[in-house]
């Protein structure tokens, strides 16, 4: 047990109660978790509607598989995972992508052996700042036309501020490869935005 | 641009890595060589500026809250589950 993070304890003891038919237990850990998991499905689908819908999927597998968690992994880690299954097998059924966007993936082998982490940006950006609609909606578009497989690394990394590792144990692929798809989608959307954001 | 103070990096191979952590604590060869370059050419500067702001964008835009309305939905849903048996 991890005395040192209080907040991680506390979520091992409502899990093990909720794993021993603790429904009360159960409810305090949607408490806890279901803005950050309807906040991901939203960056991800961009809909109210679809996000709804997979916050309830995503906890009803989690007390279905609630007796896989084995605290090896953080909490968190292990939702994402779950969530993110979520929002891509939803995504494949409905077959949202209108554009079929052909992203080769690059070999690993020769990609730049520099480290890839966050950008800072936060020193940079007001929280609140306002953002119109028109803006809104540009981002929405370009995120949107960004493949799934890419948008959720996207998501994952800069939104989301997952380290590279806690990304490819999420989505069981390797850093080098999240490496590569995060740098790709922002590539990607950079392009997508360039007259918002070039000076 | 190429000039004799970025020529040891090209601009396209600067522009394939610059959304890489650009600096911020790195001290490998060729961050040092992205560095260089970026503090001498506008061009590939500007790229790189543009890329922060498209992350920043997309980091300042604000997600909803989830509804009372959705919350009651899902509480509902777990309610309905059969209990689960004690390990």
């Amino acid at each position: 047990m991890d005395t040192k993070n209080p907040k991680q304890t506390t979520d091992n003891a409502l899990i093990r109660q909720a794993q021993e038919g603790d429904r009360q237990a159960f409810a305090r850990l949607i408490k806890r978790y279901e803005q950050t998991v309807y906040g991901f499905s939203f960056k991800v689908c961009r809909d109210r509607a679809k996000a709804e819908e997979t916050l309830q999927d995503t906890f009803i597998n989690v007390y279905r598989k609630l007796d896989q968690y084995n605290g090896e992994s953080k909490f968190s880690t292990w939702l994402y995972s779950i969530v993110t299954n979520n929002c891509l097998m939803k995504h494949r059924r409905r077959k949202l992508d209108i554009e079929m966007l052909h992203f080769d993936e690059p070999g690993i082998s020769g990609e730049s052996e520099m480290l890839q982490e966050a950008i800072p940006l936060s020193d940079e950006s007001p929280a609140d700042t306002l953002m119109t609609s028109e803006l809104r909606s540009r981002l929405d578009e370009a995120i949107q036309k960004l493949p799934l497989d890419y948008r959720v690394v996207f998501v994952l990394r800069d939104m989301e501020n997952q380290t590279a590792e806690e990304t490819a144990k999420i989505l069981k692929l390797s850093v080098p490869a999240v490496k590569s798809r995060l740098r790709r989608a922002r590539i990607f959307l950079r392009n997508q935005l360039a007259d918002y954001v070039s000076d | 641009m190429k000039t004799k103070e970025t020529a040891k990096i090209s601009c396209a191979d600067v522009r394939r890595h610059i959304c890489d952590n650009l600096g911020f604590g790195l001290n490998s060869a060729q961050c040092r060589e992205i560095k260089h370059h970026l503090e001498h050419c506008r061009d590939c500067n500007g790229y790189f500026t543009s890329l922060k702001k498209t992350i920043r964008l997309y980091q300042s835009y604000k997600t909803p809250i989830i509804s009372s309305k959705a919350r009651r939905r899902l509480l509902a849903a777990i309610s309905s589950r059969p209990a689960r048996n004690p390990r």
